[in-house]
This record gives C-alpha cells, structure tokens and sequence, in this order.
C-alpha cells in the first residue's frame, strides 16, 4: 500500500487535532505555570520553631500590651496580648512595629552632615560642645514620660542644661491643671469612672489612649466629640459636634457660657461654632449631670493646642466639677523613682526656650512619629549650635543635625514605656528586645549619659527603678494570663523584675490624692474671630505612616489616609480656586507656601483645606500661642 | 466530639461587618497583609495594581462618610469567579464555604477579576519583593504568591488549617473555630467571623439582623459576608433596590 504525501498530512493534522482534545496541552500549560511561578528570587519562608513572647509596644505613649510571634529568634507578627478575659487590639502601626528594624529608611551609620563619620568622632565633638555650652545645653526628648527621659533630666541637672519637649509629659491639658493645681499634684484622667468623656478636637481613638480601649464598644463612658472633619474619633464618638473649623476654643467658652448663664457670650459663641445656642446650653447641662471630664490634647504631630483653648478646658472642667472628683480629673502618684537620682532637671516646653540660645542640643528621635517642625527648633539654636540627632531614620532630624548616630528603637532594646495619657494610676511594663540591633546603633540615653560622665546602661537602670517600684510596695502586678499579684506580696525585688521580664504590668493602687486648683482660669477666654483668610487650613495627621513599608497600603495602595503633600477639598472649594481633583495648588501662608496636591472630598466642608500633616504643613505654620498654626493667605493652581 | 462514625458537619464560614463601628484606622487591611505575606507597595503600585486582599473603602455621601472593608464576598450561589476559571483555580470548599484560590493552578487570565461583581480580586503584576531583610519576619504558614497570578481574600486559610491541624491532634473533627486576622486586629470589633451554619454563633445571629444587608444581593451570588448599617444612605449604596426603597 502506497503511502501518499495527503496522507501523511492528514495523519499529521489528525494527530494535531487530537493533541488539542486530549489533556497534554492543558497539562503543559499548568506545568509551565508552575515553573514560572517558582523562581529562586521569591522569597523563602522562615523556619524555626514558633514561640510567642509579651512586650509591650513603644510606639505610641498608649503602650499597649504586645504578644510576639516568633519563628526561632525573629518576630513574624504582632498581636494585641490577651489580659486576662480582655484584650485591646493594636492600631495599624502597632501590628507592623517588628518590621522597623527593616525599614529601608534606617539610619545605619553615623553621619556628619551628608558625610559617614565615626561614632567616637561624633562623641568628642559633642563632648567639646557640651564642655563649653553649661546653661546653653538642651536635651529635646520626642518621646517624653519614658525611664530614659527621666535619666536625661538627671543628667541635665549635671551638665546645668534644659530638658525640653514639644508637648508636656502629662499631656497638654493635665500639664494646664497640673499648672493651675493649689499644691504639687500629678493629676489624670479617672475615665473607668467618668460618665463623658468630651473630646475638644483630641483625636482620642486615633492617637491618644489605646486605641483598642477608645474604640471598644463596651467602653464605659461615653465619648463626646468636637471637631470640623468626620475623623475616626468623630465616628467613633457616641456624639459629634461638627463645628466650624478653627472654632474649638469659641465651643469651649460656650461651654462655659452656658454653665455660666452668660446669654451673649452663648450667642457669639454659636455663631461661630455652628452649633446652637440651645445645642450648647443642652450639652452643658447634660454634660454637668453626666460626671463629665473635658480634653482639649492636640494630635501629637501636629504640637500642642494654643494656651487659650487649654485655660478655657481647665475652667470647664471646673465647672462641670471635674478636678479633684471621681470620675474626672484625678491626682496619681508619680511612678516611683530611686532616691538618689536627684536632682532632676525641669522640663521646658520648646517653645518657651528663648531663641538663639542654645549652643548645644541633643535630639532622641529613636521611634518614628513625633516629629517637629525643624524651623521652631532651629530658631533656638544659637549660631554655629552643635545639633546631634540619635535617630532612627536618615530622613528627618538627622539631615539638619550636624551630627547623626543611628538609634536603637522599638524591639531592638529593653525599655519602658510612659504612663499613657488615659491612666488615673501610675504603670510601668517593659518593651522586650526581640530583634538585633544594625551594628553601631546606639541607646540614645546611654551615650547622652556619657557625656556627664555616667557610663550605666538603661537595662540597669531599669532594673534599679523596678527595685525602687517593689520597695514602694503598692500596686499589683498584672500578668498576661490576667491574674493579679500585690507587688508587696513579692519576695524580692528579682522576682518582681523577673515577672516584668515576662510580660507582667505593674500598676499603682487608685490613690486618692487631693486634687484642687487654686486659681481657676475665668471668663472671657477670646473667641477666635471669623478668618479672613480665603480657606480655613486644617492639617490633616495620622500615627505610623513610617513605621513600615507595609502602612504603604494605606494610601499608596489605598485612598484610606491623605498622601504626603495631598490636600483634600470640597469640589466647590475646588471651583472657586479654579483647582480640578489630580491638578496641584500651591498654598501660601504668611511664612511660607508649598505646591500640593488636590484630591475632591464630599467629606471636607466647603471652606476647608484638609492639607496632610507633614512638611508641606511645616512650611506654612508658624508658632502662636504656644500652638503651632497656619493660615492661608492665597491659594492658586500651580 | 463528634461520633466515631458520623459525617462530620459542614462549615459554612461567613463575616458580618458592622459599618457605623468602623472609623476607618486601616488595622484589618496592615493586619490581612502582614499574616497573608502581601508585599509593600511595588513602586509602580497604585489604587489599582496595588494588592490589598482587604480594602477599606472611603464611602461619601452628602458631606457624610462611611468606611467599608471590602473583601471577597465568598459567594455560594454561582460563585462568579469559580465559574469562569479555566484552570479551576478556584474552587469553594463545601466543607467550610470558604472560596479558594490555588494560585500555582492560576494562568493570570484575570477572567475570574473580570467576572468578580465586588473588584475583591488582585492581580500580582510584579514579582512580590520586601525590603532587604524584612522577607524574615513573613509568616511561615502561607507562601508568597507569584507574578502573574490573582490573589484574594480566603478568610485566612492558613489559620483555619493550623485551628483543623489542632482539632484532629485532639481528636476533634467538623467545624473548628478560628478567628481571621482582621477580625483579631479590629480595634472597634466591628468584624465578626464565624459558623453560619451554627445558629448559636455571634455572626449568625447577626446576619439576621434588621439592619443587616448583603452588596449587590440582587444578582444571587449569596454573598456570605454581611454588613450593617442603622444608616440609610449607607444601607442604600449596597446596591440593592430593598435597601434603597428602605433608605
């Protein structure tokens, strides 16, 4: 039988055809999808075994309670530890904290201006500065309430120079009370008792208190809240005051007004807040008879309120009853100190340090989130000032200090963290070090301590100030199972430093100190006038945008938070600035403008620049009253 | 326990979403990505070629806003993706309900991302990366996901197989009870997770709820995530003519 040429052609598209209908090509199709889905560069997971530790987490004066998950050495997540049958989940930031030793924005190495230097360099030049710069010396603590802080105002008090914060240790209302307060008194806020809590534009649920104890539905007091933009603790709040913006201090005086039946002062008051004069008279007499406490704490990036707002909040809370009341604003005790760390420096307020008078300032920038304008620090710095920055990042303060050293942070060295601002008692808990730090990395407190000649570490020092918390012999040791332990109970100081190495929380006994101010601030508060200028500029801020790579998703890979240099408006805003959603504005105040990006919100009320907190913010505000402000004097499309 | 020689029950796992709890604070979507190994942004990313397999979604209304988590709706009723799939790369589980997604049978068609009526589903365009040293802290109980392939929400399966791990060690078989990380990490608890087959459990209780509502419920893919709201301008963005005549 021939064999023609047709033949073998159809046996060949037979056989083609056939190839299509059986499994072959959809077999080689997963298989080259496969091959090409497992390359080399993919990373490998690690392996280990899987242990949890508790820590406490740093990043924020909340402190809240930390269960680490590990594989072998290395922290894989972090979660919100349980206590007892409760637990207080973590924010955004707090859940990525382990990836910080990551962060490609790590400072590694010390820096002398743009320039690599080495560390020993950095100490004699700083040893020099400080030799010849007694009484002009400052020690700027972005993290104030901390052990180490407390070590600097020690060492300060040798050296003869200043402890400065941006924002007060208590919290800017506590501190206004605490100034007011007829004798020494460490007042705080008693909020398991307090029936409202009425926040004046303090971001209680974003930055304040643990946000998983704000946010808890089952909190016991109710939340009241007044602010110009719908932020998270405005709908978190059981009621929201939408007042105008710029308008905080004018809702406090109406406040006060009310409770003072003072009828004009009520009117001019709801005139410029927007809310009725009968909204305000109710809401005080609620407010009255509802064991109510007020606040008026700014968000931490954006500096403290101006003075004027903080008298009026202290003398409403005052007149609802609050100072010195269960309920309201309490006096704890300071959480215990060892004797001879005496004296300790005073601690001043950036702005109340004269300008140009400091010729030697050190930075403790060794977390992210508390960073200040560089121009109100600078503007104390006398000329040729020696700035050293201990900083996590290469960005931020470490560009303008003349000297830079890479810091030890959050999981790299064991800290304490602060009394959190909602606490009506004193607490101390420890943040564990689980992961390496980058070699070369220093412990802010340690290397400022050599400088007045102490060479003792922070974790002696730690466990001295435990030591000296057992002998006190009050509070309770709470353990992460839940269960309560009476710190006198203790054996000796090494099981209660044992205990807190495990995660235990030591927390004061509610102490019932008196409480009472010896001069209330009085009426009239000024009420801010209308603004001329031609849009009211809120600055918009939120924690952790740097914590990790991971908060990317937030609004890189999401609209979830305002960008960097992003400013929302309302699309009518918008139209009358002849401004379009994705186009750019260049705001001008009277100290400086910025070239911003426009993003449309139906959310921001029409009048209002919601402008992300940040540099483009920096550039415009200017310090007034104690507060950091901006108005802006024109808007243009750029 | 269950009887030596009883079937074991089906699961049918399913989320309800409490919208006016939610203050929009990001914690579930950081949450979802550092236990599921989604990488940071790629540095082309954006809002859409980024990957956030749970995505809070600002909702404006009226100078009002809303925030809504939106994840895969885990649909049962001719589940959209599942039909499409060439490759059957995706497939819903009857014994939990969950929809999964086998990413190394996936061909990165994208049909599944075309048939998806909720746009829960997110196509790896790179290579997943992580900065120098941080591939270290990724969970050991989920791989990380390729170019090339769709990746979604699977209501953490990794953890619900870990719970199943411990349940057979003690014995136990049937539905087990684990928590997804969102709901741990949500610091409003607004997320509630568990058993709709169980009509004791929390999340089946409040499924019935009146103020309850599924997105787009209309086009019958039987979601299993559920949302509330007491607001009616939110019920009415659910996309469904009830809400919107209730609204």
């Amino acid at each position: 039988m021939a064999h023609l040429r047709r033949d073998f052609l159809l046996f060949a598209g037979g056989a083609g055809a056939g190839l299509a209908f059986s499994p072959l090509p959809w077999r080689l199709i997963g298989d080259s999808a496969l091959w090409s889905q497992n390359w080399s560069w993919i990373p490998k997971l690690p392996h280990g075994e899987i242990s949890y530790k508790p820590t406490a987490c740093e990043l924020c004066p909340a402190g809240c309670a930390v269960r680490a998950r590990l594989v072998g050495a290395q922290p894989v997540s972090l979660w919100a530890a349980q206590q007892g049958d409760r637990t207080e989940p973590l924010c955004a930031a707090g859940l990525c904290g382990h990836h910080l030793a990551f962060h490609p924005a790590r400072l590694r190495a010390a820096q002398h201006g743009a320039a690599r230097c080495n560390a020993d360099e950095a100490f004699n030049a700083a040893s020099q500065a400080v030799a010849g710069a007694r009484g002009a010396l400052a020690v700027l603590d972005l993290r104030p309430g901390r052990t180490a802080s407390v070590l600097y105002r020690k060492h300060l008090a040798t050296l003869g120079g200043q402890y400065v914060t941006v924002a007060p240790t208590l919290g800017p209302t506590l501190q206004a009370v605490a100034d007011a307060a007829a004798s020494p008194a460490v007042p705080a806020f008693d909020l398991d008792n307090a029936g409202i809590l009425l926040s004046i534009g303090t971001p209680v649920a974003e930055a304040w208190g643990a946000p998983g104890r704000m946010l808890n539905p089952a909190r016991k007091f109710r939340l009241w809240h007044a602010e110009a933009l719908e932020s998270g603790t405005a709908l978190a709040a059981d009621r929201w005051f939408r007042i105008r913006p710029n308008s905080e201090a004018a809702f406090v005086a109406g406040l006060v007004a009310a409770l003072d039946n003072d009828a004009a002062t009520l009117r001019r008051a709801a005139e410029l807040t927007g809310i009725g004069a009968d909204d305000l008279a109710a809401a005080a007499r609620e407010l009255r008879q509802a064991q109510a406490v007020a606040v008026a704490d700014s968000h931490p990036l954006l500096g403290p309120p101006a003075q004027e707002t903080l008298r009026a909040v202290v003398c409403l809370n005052a007149r609802l009853g609050a100072i010195g009341r269960k309920g309201g604003i309490v006096s704890r005790r300071e959480t215990p100190l060892p004797k001879d760390w005496a004296p300790l420096a005073p601690e001043t307020a950036l702005a109340a340090v004269p300008d140009a008078s400091l010729r030697f300032l050190f930075i403790d920038d060794a977390a992210p989130g508390a960073p200040a304008p560089w121009k109100m620090i600078a503007a104390k710095l006398a000329p040729g000032a020696t700035v050293v920055a201990a900083s996590w990042s290469a960005s931020g303060f470490a560009r303008q200090a003349t000297y830079a050293l890479p810091a030890v942070s959050y999981l790299e060295g064991l800290h304490d963290v602060p009394v959190p601002p909602d606490a009506a008692a004193a607490r101390f808990a420890l943040s564990l070090p689980l992961v390496e730090p980058a070699a070369g990395a220093v412990e802010p407190v340690e290397w400022f301590g050599r400088l007045a000649g102490d060479e003792t570490k922070l974790a002696d020092r730690l466990k001295q100030r435990a030591d000296a918390i057992q002998a006190a012999r009050c509070g309770m040791l709470r353990s992460t199972a839940g269960e309560d332990t009476a710190a006198a109970s203790l054996k000796s100081s090494g099981d209660f430093w044992k205990a807190l190495g495990e995660g235990s929380r030591w927390f004061d006994d509610a102490a019932s100190l008196p409480l009472a101010v010896k001069a209330t601030p009085q009426p009239p508060f000024p009420l801010e006038a209308a603004s001329a200028a031609p849009v009211a500029l809120i600055a918009a801020a939120w924690m952790g945008a740097d914590v990790s790579p991971m908060m990317t998703k937030l609004w890189v890979e999401s609209d979830l938070k305002p960008r960097a240099r992003q400013v929302f408006m309302n699309p009518a805003t918008a139209r009358n600035f002849a401004l379009d959603s994705g186009g750019r504005a260049r705001i001008m105040s009277s100290r400086g403008e910025c070239v911003v990006d426009v993003a449309l919100d139906d959310a921001t009320p029409p009048g209002v620049a919601r402008l992300a907190a940040g540099q483009a913010w920096f550039t415009l505000c200017e310090a007034k009253d104690g507060a950091w402000q901006a108005a802006a004097r024109k808007v243009v499309k750029a | 326990m269950n009887a030596p020689n009883s079937k074991p029950k089906n699961a049918r796992y399913g989320m309800a979403i409490d919208i006016d709890r939610c203050t929009g604070c990001g914690a579930c979507m950081i949450a979802c990505a550092v236990e599921n190994n989604v990488p940071p942004a790629a540095p082309t990313a954006n809002v859409r070629t980024g990957i956030t397999p749970l995505r809070v979604v600002r909702y404006e209304h009226a100078g009002r806003t809303a925030f809504v988590p939106m994840l895969c709706q885990q649909c049962e009723d001719e589940t959209p993706c599942v039909a499409v799939c060439p490759q059957n790369a995706v497939e819903l589980d009857p014994a939990t309900g969950i929809v999964g997604q086998i990413p190394q049978r996936c061909l990165g068609c994208r049909y599944c991302m075309a048939a998806c009526p909720y746009h829960a589903r997110y196509f790896n365009w790179a290579d997943p990366e992580w900065p120098a040293g941080m591939e270290r802290t990724l969970n050991p109980s989920v791989a990380p996901r390729m170019r090339g392939v769709v990746e979604k929400c699977n209501f953490c399966h990794g953890r619900w197989h870990e719970a199943k791990q411990l349940a057979a060690a003690n014995g136990e078989t049937g539905p087990v009870t684990y928590t997804p990380a969102c709901v741990e990490a949500c610091p409003s608890r607004a997320i509630v997770f568990g058993d709709l087959n169980d009509p004791a459990s929390p999340v089946s209780q409040l499924a019935k709820q009146q103020d309850a509502f599924r997105l787009l419920e209309s086009i019958g893919t039987g979601p299993k995530v559920y949302y509330r709201s007491h607001r009616d301008w939110v019920r009415a963005a659910s996309g469904n003519e009830q809400e919107a005549h209730r609204g």
